[in-house]
């Protein structure tokens, strides 16, 4: 279609026409040395100042006579089609068509406002580094190569969702990571079937083992030198253009429970906080179940002088006491959630007044026992000690189950739900890998660090498969 | 189904297997039939149990069942499954649910095994590491009541005379449940690990100092004629023990006992499949499902203490020509086959 | 899975209660049971607190019936909640109660699974009533005073340190007597206090009791030995007298039994505590006051054991070696008859070791 006939005003026209006579688009014709040229982009993603001073240097270029004018740093010359030219006036960057010799210079300038590289509000850390990921790849992945000058980093790109045109990247250490791996995530990638891609949790869902599972299967983090120990640990991580989250994977059940501060602080008491945020997980998940159990079944353990208190607590409370908990973490649950909506200082003012005012009224009132309230606070704080953000919100989902089954067989129910849990922990896989490693399948040279932090890092790689001595997955049946 | 087991997983599933259900239930009828002498009698007893797992180990390979002798198989370990199950429910039902249906908690029970055995293959074998850090718990606080020990309660020995002796190895019989399922593992187990010699003889040393330990736990706790009152020993040793923190040990204990015998039938009933699915192709998702229903529904025909007993005193038969009959006869039929 | 999540959700709400639930507001827990009457006509006594309005008060429960679980049911009719045994601290059993088969009374709180296995033991003179609503004030817990009671008097070595457990033990025990603690209510103060230690022989309570300078000797005998042991003497040497307090640090028994005999052989090291005579330094005054200690000691023990003999109560548990060892001696016939006839002797060397707070 496109032939000397067709004079530049009507290609003009043409290229107005297919982005609807947008008001930003700039399309502009202008003189070249050997004829007309047009040049077109949009002025919200590119500085027009910019494309004069980028223009004049390629006009001298071409006007010097270098045969290879076209090409410098950022711009590259391609014959000319229609499909080029809107995507890279979609992307934002400037296109001049020549339409003399059906030739298009593109030159990569766009503009993008980011954010600077602030550290991620949910991920603070006391010592270390306080960068975190922004919503643009390029800035995220130089953040990563700052910290890894190696050869061996290699980004993988991929474009997904026709409507949204969202880049996906993967990035691994290809002498650590796993081949296999690797490939099981470029096929799921590629696997996914949608057209709009927005969000890294949407292509955490495509990407997870069982998406049912009400554990993470993905570390999700904002975090880069997390990212990096991640990568050395032959992990992968994945980000979706325009958002700051990595999803790294494989990860394991205890990696939630590990903080980039622990590795800053020092050996005793890095490993002293770890230990400290296991035992919160089995706080969080069964005290409530445990109390609801005592009190509705199993009275006689308490000693006599703590069961006075007990019962003077209980004794006057109309409801069972799975009424009372649920009464209560709901209404926690609802503090959190509109907390955090809130801008800081109204959110900390709903944080006073529910916690503190509506707390003590609810016991005065006699709705809820003050043992209740003690161990639905523990629990909450317990529940927040873990460093990572799903995790925490697993745990907090996981522990209704508990505290329902203890409601109605005590312990039996406490012990048949842990069962329950561990079998299921020890189904859950992340891409394949086992999720429950360093406890099944047993391996005792990493079991130590889950509970200590070792004083020097040594890389691992991820635990491959669930059979003992098989190479590849084996047990998957 | 195929899969690979280290050294340490096989030997764990073996214990748990052996110790599940019987550790609470086998030092009183022990002790009634021999009494100061249980100990020397459960001594003799576990050399047994060594030159068992010795003949096992060199001849292990030979063990190669038909469909025949499978059936048999899976027909013995359904026995064993109904009668555990019965026990426990019945046991619950004394220390915890008086009131609750019989047949909720089997179901809840049996729910447990059918999920684990629907997971992957790995899943069953490694469900008995969530025990390891109770086990060592649980022998503190039996250690815990060592002032209230009666050492003279071992004595006087040798007193005894044939037909006690009879009874009392009879009675502790019931601890060797379980070890045929040697047989069909041994082979899955990692060539490049050993497992004759020093391994089998720590295994041997720990199934040992297991009951054997909880055999002097209640001689020593409890005088002859109150154990012959006292169903489950090892509990009332719990329950007199005040901690601190909380009293009665003995209920957190016992929903212990009640996971480990959980996982131990899993482990049975994973063998059984297992067994069952050497012989015949696919369904195995059917199968399990079917043998679990049948798992629910056998228990609920045994329900007096009377009929769990009778099961029990048969078991100890059954076992003992699964264990040493039916191995003796198949692994010379295929010896002379490879002659 | 979610599905399920809810459907179980829906029928926790609807269902008023599991099978076996028990809420904790809606039981009264049972501290103290005073047990007395015959077999077939029982009457219990339950103390327990009452949780009104934020605040506790106490409150006692008399019911009477053929066996404990009916005079509990019994109790009950006059109680708001269920009454629960299940964290029972203290059991008291009148004097003529436990003169017969004492098993009897305790099968229901030993045998019953939900229940407590720590709590203390005594015996008590006369009848029940006055224990569970003493003239004294003695504060409003009344079982946790007999609890404090015990404990403290345990610490003392004023009596054996005996639950229910090792009472149902030691009752079906074939080589030791059993031995309670025994409670009193003083006349001047009308409070209940330890007067000693009641004898049993062969599951029945023999009506006689050691006080409570015996007891102390007792549980040496048995070399269970409290935090603190004490003995107090009036120490005369040659003319010279002085008021003397020891206390014991350690102890050591052998025993040599024979066909027909029981030598024994016991050795007690003490700290001096009070001694105004002083000049402990001299070893001439070590020695004398270990030769008058030894001399009383053994003097003292020999009673204790005869004393024993004559209640036909093995609780030393001189049975214990003896028929572990000694088959002849102990199928010579019912040991508590053997016992009762043996001739024991006594030998007791002290020795100071410590001068204590003096010197």
């Amino acid at each position: 279609m496109m032939d000397d006939a067709v004079s530049t005003d009507s290609l003009i026209l043409y290229i107005k026409k297919t982005f609807h006579n947008s008001s930003d688009l700039f399309v502009e014709e202008m003189e070249w040395q050997n004829g007309p040229a047009v040049v077109c982009y949009f002025t919200t993603m590119t500085e027009g100042a910019e494309v004069n001073l980028q223009l004049e240097l390629i006009r001298k270029r071409a006007a010097d006579g270098l045969t290879d004018w076209g090409r410098t740093a950022i711009s590259s010359v391609h014959a000319f089609s229609i499909s080029v030219l809107t995507e890279s006036i979609s992307i934002g960057f400037v296109a001049v068509i020549f339409p003399e010799s059906n030739l298009l210079l593109q030159i990569m300038m766009p503009k993008f406002v980011l954010r600077s590289p602030n550290e991620p509000e949910n991920e603070h850390v006391i010592r270390g580094p306080h960068e975190g990921f922004v919503e643009g790849f390029d800035a995220n992945m130089s953040l990563i190569r700052k910290r890894l000058a190696i050869p061996n980093l290699v980004v993988q790109t991929l474009r997904l969702g026709n409507d949204t045109q969202t880049l996906v990247n993967y990035i691994y250490i290809e002498s650590i990571a796993d081949e296999d791996v690797v490939a099981n995530v470029k096929r799921r990638l590629e696997s996914i079937k949608s057209n709009k891609v927005i969000s890294a949790g949407q292509v955490e869902d495509y990407l997870e083992d069982s998406v049912w599972s009400p554990f993470p299967q993905f570390l999700n983090t904002e975090r880069p030198d997390r990212v990096v120990a991640n990568l050395l640990e032959g992990k992968i991580a994945i980000f979706t253009n325009n958002s700051p989250t990595a999803l790294i994977a494989p990860v394991n059940f205890f990696s939630f429970y590990e903080s980039p501060d622990d590795y800053n602080a020092r050996v005793l008491v890095g490993s002293f906080y770890r230990i400290l945020r296991i035992l919160s997980f089995m706080t969080a998940i069964f005290l409530p179940a445990f109390y609801i159990a005592v009190v509705g079944f199993h009275s006689e353990i308490l000693p006599i002088e703590l069961s006075k208190q007990v019962k003077l607590g209980v004794n006057e409370i109309p409801y069972r006491p799975i009424f009372e908990a649920l009464l209560l973490e709901l209404f926690i649950e609802l503090i959190r959630e509109s907390a955090i909506r809130l801008p800081t200082p109204i959110g900390q003012t709903v944080g006073i007044v529910g916690g503190l005012v509506i707390g003590n009224a609810i016991v005065d009132a006699g709705l809820v026992s003050n043992f209740m309230v003690i161990v639905v606070a523990m629990t909450a704080i317990s529940s927040f000690v873990i460093p990572s953000w799903e995790m925490n919100m697993t745990i907090r989902i996981i522990r209704f189950p508990f505290m329902l089954a203890a409601s109605m067989f005590g312990f039996f129910g406490i012990a048949i739900g842990t069962l329950v849990l561990f079998i299921h922990l020890m189904n859950v896989s992340s891409l394949k890998q086992p999720y429950f490693t360093p406890i099944v399948p047993f391996d005792p040279a990493k079991f130590k660090d889950v509970f200590f932090r070792s004083p020097y890092v040594r890389l691992k790689k991820q635990q491959k498969t669930f059979t003992h001595g098989a190479d590849k997955e084996g047990g998957d049946h | 189904m195929t899969f690979k087991l280290s050294r340490n997983q096989f030997f764990l599933f073996l214990f748990i297997a052996q110790t599940g259900t019987v550790f609470l239930s086998f030092q009183t009828p022990l002790v009634s039939a021999t009494g100061p002498d249980a100990w020397l009698v459960f001594s003799g007893v576990g050399i047994f149990h060594y030159i068992l797992l010795l003949l096992y180990e060199r001849n292990y390979e030979y063990f190669k069942p038909g469909p025949f002798v499978s059936w048999m198989y899976k027909g013995y370990w359904l026995l064993i499954i109904v009668s555990f199950i019965s026990y426990i429910d019945y046991t619950l039902a004394v220390w915890a649910f008086p009131e609750t249906p019989q047949i909720i908690v089997i179901s809840i029970m049996v729910g447990i095994s059918l999920y684990a055995n629907l997971s992957r293959a790995e899943t069953v074998i490694n469900l008995s590491v969530i025990l390891l850090p109770l086990i060592p718990i649980f022998y503190i606080i039996l250690f815990l009541a060592w002032p209230d020990f009666v050492w003279t309660n071992l004595f006087p020995i040798a007193k005894i005379d044939g037909s006690d002796l009879l009874k009392g190895i009879i009675a502790s019989q019931f601890t060797f449940i379980g070890i045929e399922l040697f047989l069909f593992f041994r082979k899955h187990v990692d060539s490049k690990q050993k497992v004759s010699g020093i391994p089998l003889f720590i295994y041997q040393m720990l199934w040992m100092f297991f009951f054997l330990s909880s055999v002097l736990f209640s001689l020593l706790f409890f005088s002859l004629e109150e154990l012959k009152m006292i169903p489950e020993p090892i509990m009332y040793i719990l329950k007199s023990q005040a901690v601190a923190l909380v009293e009665r040990l003995d209920l957190f204990f016992i929903f212990l006992w009640m996971m480990w015998s959980v996982i131990t039938i899993s482990l049975f009933a994973f063998t059984t499949i297992y067994v069952h699915q050497l012989h015949a192709k696919g369904h195995r998702k059917r199968n399990t499902i079917i043998f679990h229903i049948l798992l629910v529904i056998f228990p609920l025909f045994l329900r007096s203490k009377e009929h769990v007993d009778m099961i029990q005193n048969s078991l100890v038969y059954f076992h003992l020509f699964f264990v040493i009959v039916v191995p003796t006869v198949v692994i010379l039929m295929n010896r002379r086959k490879k002659k | 899975m979610k599905r399920s999540v809810a459907i179980l959700l829906v029928c926790s709400l609807l269902l008023g209660g599991c099978w076996d639930e028990k809420q904790y507001k809606d039981v009264t827990v049972v501290s103290l049971v005073g047990i007395e009457g015959q077999l077939g006509d029982i009457k219990a006594q339950f103390a327990f607190p009452i949780f009104e309005d934020g605040s506790i008060s106490y409150s006692t429960s008399l019911g009477s019936g053929t066996t404990l679980r009916e005079a509990r049911n019994d109790a009950n009719h006059r109680t708001k909640e269920g009454l629960d045994i299940a964290s029972l601290q203290v059991v008291l059993i009148s004097e003529e109660t436990a003169k017969s088969d004492l098993y009897n009374y305790l099968d229901m709180l030993y045998r019953d699974p939900r229940n407590r296995l720590g709590a203390h033991m005594a015996i008590v003179q006369g009848e029940l009533a006055p224990y569970f609503k003493p003239s004294a004030d003695v504060g409003n817990d009344i079982s946790s005073h007999y609890t404090e009671l015990i404990d403290t008097a345990i610490k003392y070595t004023f009596i054996p340190d005996i639950n229910l457990q090792k009472t149902c033990s030691t009752l079906f025990a074939k080589d030791l007597s059993l031995s309670l603690p025994y409670i009193k209510i003083d006349k001047e103060s009308g409070i209940p206090e330890i007067a000693g230690t009641a004898l049993f022989s062969e599951k029945k309570f023999t009506g006689k009791t050691l006080d409570k300078k015996e007891s102390i000797i007792f549980n040496l005998l048995r070399t269970k030995q409290g935090r603190y042991t004490r003995f107090s003497y009036m120490w005369k040497s040659g003319g010279k007298v002085s008021p003397l307090t020891v206390e014991v640090n350690s102890i050591h028994k052998d025993w040599d039994i024979s066909n027909n005999k029981i030598n024994t052989f016991y050795k007690l090291k003490f700290s001096v505590e009070e001694f105004p005579h002083d000049s402990l330094d001299e070893k001439k005054t070590v020695k004398e006051v270990e030769d008058f200690l030894s001399k009383e000691l053994t003097k003292d023990f020999t009673k204790v054991i005869h004393k024993l003999q004559d209640a036909k109560s093995d609780a030393v548990g001189f049975g214990r070696p003896v028929r572990a060892f000694h088959p002849a001696l102990w199928e010579k016939g019912d040991w508590t008859d053997t016992f009762s006839e043996l001739d024991i002797n006594v030998e007791v060397k002290a020795e100071i070791t410590r001068n204590g707070i003096l010197n």
